[in-house]
């Protein structure tokens, strides 16, 4: 009988990168708690989050306009298993919900977590509201979450 | 805006048949361990569970190093030198630490394998190689 032997790594990524003037505007408004979106001028799309082009017309996008911290759950999932955290590396305990939202006054969904994480208590078409932290840096993470409203 | 970000990945995986076999031949024996393929008489560094060249998945375990050959290296700032090492006995070499400055490094070098004092099974209680010159520690 051979010993089956399992191999711990902890690896640690780090990366810089240039995040390009659409998302710089929109991080530094969300340090200031305001969302904002790009509208393409050619189809009338409003990209949230921002995009440098519409994904339509190909137009370069330069007309910005404020969006609501509350908006519409799209689509939802529960997530059960624990996984890493994209944002932090660090293994983010489930259960917990998460949900692409559509925010008043935008056109596409931002991808984010829910305070909300029975199923029986979530639905699409529901309205949810962001939860910002105390400390804002200008990182999606500004938003902890959202929150349904009842 | 330049953003800088890290994460941690911890991850774990089964060695396997032939890295189990492997790991604990360097954690327990101090001995590196290898595979010859008896189909097309190559032997590999480090074991591993079937032949790469032709298939063969029945290949027999073989004690290689701990005298190597360094077939190329590169250095990387503030880590150190890690080389393609290639364990007496074996036709290829395996990516590890080599010890020592790098100017006093050539290819072809004779090396040595440095185990770890303490071994837990893992890939690091192999703790690189050295030059055959050095003294032994």
């Amino acid at each position: 009988m051979i010993e089956r032997i399992s191999v711990e790594i902890e690896m640690n990524q780090s990366w810089r990168y240039a995040s390009g003037t659409a998302m710089e505007r929109f991080a530094n408004g969300l340090r200031q708690r305001r969302i904002e979106a790009l509208r393409c001028g050619g189809c009338g799309r409003r990209y949230l989050p921002p995009r440098p082009f519409c994904g339509n017309c190909h137009l370069r996008l330069d007309e910005w306009i404020p969006v609501s911290d509350q908006g519409v759950v799209e689509a939802w999932t529960v997530v059960y298993l624990p996984f890493l955290d994209g944002r932090t590396g660090e293994v983010r305990k489930g259960p917990y919900g998460m949900a692409l939202i559509r925010l008043d006054g935008a056109d596409t969904t931002l991808n984010h977590y829910l305070a909300e994480a029975d199923p029986t208590r979530l639905a699409v078409g529901l309205r949810a509201r962001a939860v910002w932290r105390d400390e804002l840096r200008g990182a999606i993470d500004d938003i902890r979450h959202f929150e349904v409203l009842r | 805006m330049i953003r800088e970000e890290s994460i941690r990945i911890p991850f774990r995986y089964a060695a396997g048949q032939a890295g189990s076999l492997f790991l604990a031949a360097l954690r327990d024996q101090n001995r590196i361990l290898g595979s010859r393929c008896s189909a097309c008489a190559r032997t590999f560094a480090p074991a591993r569970p079937y032949c790469p060249e032709c298939g063969a998945d029945k290949l027999a375990v073989v004690a290689i190093g701990p005298g190597a050959a360094l077939v190329s290296w590169t250095e990387v700032p503030g880590r150190g030198v890690f080389g393609l090492v290639r364990p007496d006995g074996a036709d290829t070499a395996m990516l590890h630490k080599v010890m020592g400055p790098s100017n006093e490094l050539r290819v072809g070098a004779r090396l040595r394998a440095v185990f770890a004092a303490e071994r837990k099974g893992d890939i690091a209680d192999l703790a690189g190689f050295e030059p055959e010159t050095r003294a032994p520690r």
